[in-house]
């Protein structure tokens, strides 16, 4: 399986506050989605990848974060690795996921709780 | 999240608008089965049914079982939001009942409600339903019952 070059939560939280250019992936389920996410991220499960990736993110020099859970999550793994196989060569992936950052006070969007 | 594989049981999430998979079930529901999945005689699914069973979205998730030496789906979960709880409900073709494929089913499924951030689960139960109510109690932290008619409603707190 492709891997994916992994990125800290304060790397992460400083790009996103400095408004960098990136593509943020949840790689939760749908209804996890929607309860809470990253800023700004976008929905990508594992079995969503290969039909949506090309319209979501088209530029395949473009850099991707993938997120989802927590450490145990293997979605945000599957789909790194998904990414990277399909042609896109900056993916990085946050493996301490949601939990990482709500776990250090950091904002989630969302609430459909 | 993604395919998961315990004890000879591979469950993965079901594509939104993934029928044929729905009705691959359904159809190898004995009459039995059907009645206490649904309630009452359900010869067969109308197509809007079948379509909403199907659906996948920010409210509604569904794992589907696949158990080994068997191409065919064998089992079906399905989870639907209401605010901070779901309700939940559970099929297993009649050759494989009986096979922890329901409980395999309950595990991941609570994995999922815990991710939305979903705190209790509700399952209404048809009659005498012993499998459901026992898998129901292994998954909960606690569990409370009450009766509608024939029908029981189990409300369960999930552990974070």
């Amino acid at each position: 399986m492709a891997t994916a070059l992994e990125i800290g939560r304060e790397e992460l939280r400083q790009k996103l506050e400095s408004g960098s250019e990136f593509v943020l992936v949840d790689a939760l389920p749908p209804i996890a989605f929607a309860a809470s996410r990253l800023p700004g991220a976008i929905n990508i499960p594992p079995e969503s990848v290969d039909g949506t990736a090309d319209v979501r993110i088209p530029d395949r020099e473009a850099e991707v974060v993938v997120y989802c859970a927590n450490p145990d999550c293997e979605s945000s793994v599957e789909v790194a690795a998904r990414l990277v196989e399909l042609g896109y060569r900056n993916v990085r992936h946050y493996s301490g996921g949601k939990e990482d950052w709500r776990d250090a006070g950091l904002p989630l969007e969302g609430g459909r709780v | 999240m993604h395919a998961h594989y315990v004890d000879g049981v591979t469950i993965r999430p079901l594509r939104n608008g993934d029928t044929q998979t729905v009705a691959a079930v359904f159809e190898r529901l004995g009459a039995g089965s059907r009645e206490k999945r649904f309630c009452g005689a359900k010869p067969r699914l109308p197509d809007a049914e079948l379509a909403a069973l199907a659906r996948v979205d920010g409210d509604r998730h569904v794992l589907v079982a696949y158990a080994d030496g068997d191409p065919e789906p064998v089992g079906i979960a399905r989870l639907v939001r209401d605010g901070a709880a779901a309700e939940i409900a559970f099929e297993v073709v009649d050759e494989h009942q009986g096979n922890g494929i329901g409980s395999v089913l309950a595990e991941e499924l609570a994995a999922v409600a815990r991710a939305a951030g979903i705190r209790e689960l509700r399952a209404t139960v048809c009659g005498d339903n012993p499998p459901v109510v026992s898998l129901l109690r292994k998954v909960a932290s606690s569990l409370h019952v009450s009766w509608r008619g024939r029908e029981r409603e189990f409300v369960l707190a999930l552990d974070r």
